[in-house]
């Protein structure tokens, strides 16, 4: 039995509301998924969240699947797509509230768990790009799609994606104020 | 730096690491959710329209302006209030 065949007969059994059946979806696949909601939200405890939910909304979507892709594919795009919505809100609640407890967090933990310094700077770039541009990068350089694949993740074409990657180098990172 | 040692040192950058026991843990906090929702009540408001027409349906029959039976009058037919028997309208 090919992977594929084994992955079809699990999304299967979860569809006849075998829970233990989508648990064992759900072990194979969280720390992907995990790591793609870290490198988007900055945040360990906001990217457990964003992953859970991930997870629910591909249960109540696992009709939809209709294995054209890799089911893995598809959750990324799920989880993608949550932190992005996520995104939008937290803008609309506005920048000043996330950068104060961008701030607090760094403070109150100021490695953040990374385990080198190259790392930690990463990731503070990564924050610094927007959403989708950052998606962007997340799904061609860790995900290792390629740019037409992350496009179709993305909703966009793949000249925006390969514009978003190699864009993202050049964006200035707006210097930082002095303490008053 | 060129775009391919840029794409290097992204790479080389590692997530925090997470702990085993949150591993073990978060499939069983997935699940517990899903039956936490699967257990949810029907929404209220969908009973609500069906309760509205019964009442008013029973308010009508006492009116006498349908028939115990359920059914509107038919204005072909003569009804004859406490004989419990209809005829024909000539």
């Amino acid at each position: 039995m090919t992977a594929a065949d084994d992955q079809s007969r699990v999304v299967g059994s979860s569809l006849s509301g075998d829970p233990e059946a989508y648990a064992a979806l759900v072990r194979q696949h969280q720390y992907m998924i995990r790591a793609v909601a870290f490198r988007m939200t900055g945040s360990l405890d906001d990217a457990e969240e964003l992953a859970q939910d991930a997870f629910l909304r591909a249960y109540r979507q696992l009709g939809s699947f209709n294995g054209h892709c890799k089911f893995s594919t598809w959750l990324c795009k799920i989880a993608i797509n949550l932190s992005l919505d996520c995104r939008r809100r937290e803008s609309r609640r506005g920048r000043i509230h996330s950068h104060w407890a961008a701030e607090t967090a760094a403070e109150n933990n100021p490695g953040n768990g990374f385990p080198d310094e190259l790392s930690r700077l990463v990731q503070a770039a990564l924050d610094r790009l927007p959403a989708k541009q950052r998606a962007a990068i997340v799904l061609t350089l860790y995900e290792n799609q390629n740019h037409a694949e992350a496009g179709k993740t993305l909703g966009c074409t793949e000249t925006a994606i390969s514009w978003r990657v190699f864009a993202a180098p050049q964006i200035e990172t707006p210097p930082e104020r002095p303490a008053p | 730096m060129n775009n391919t040692e840029l794409d290097s040192i992204l790479k080389k950058a590692r997530l925090p690491k997470i702990p085993e026991d949150s591993l073990e843990i978060f499939p069983r906090h997935v699940t517990s959710r899903l039956r936490r929702n699967e257990r949810l009540p029907r929404p209220a408001g969908r009973l609500a329209p069906r309760l509205a027409w019964t009442f008013a349906l029973e308010k009508e029959k006492e009116k006498g302006s349908i028939h115990s039976s359920g059914r509107f009058p038919n204005p072909a037919v003569e009804h004859e209030p406490g004989r419990g028997q209809c005829r024909k309208a000539e």
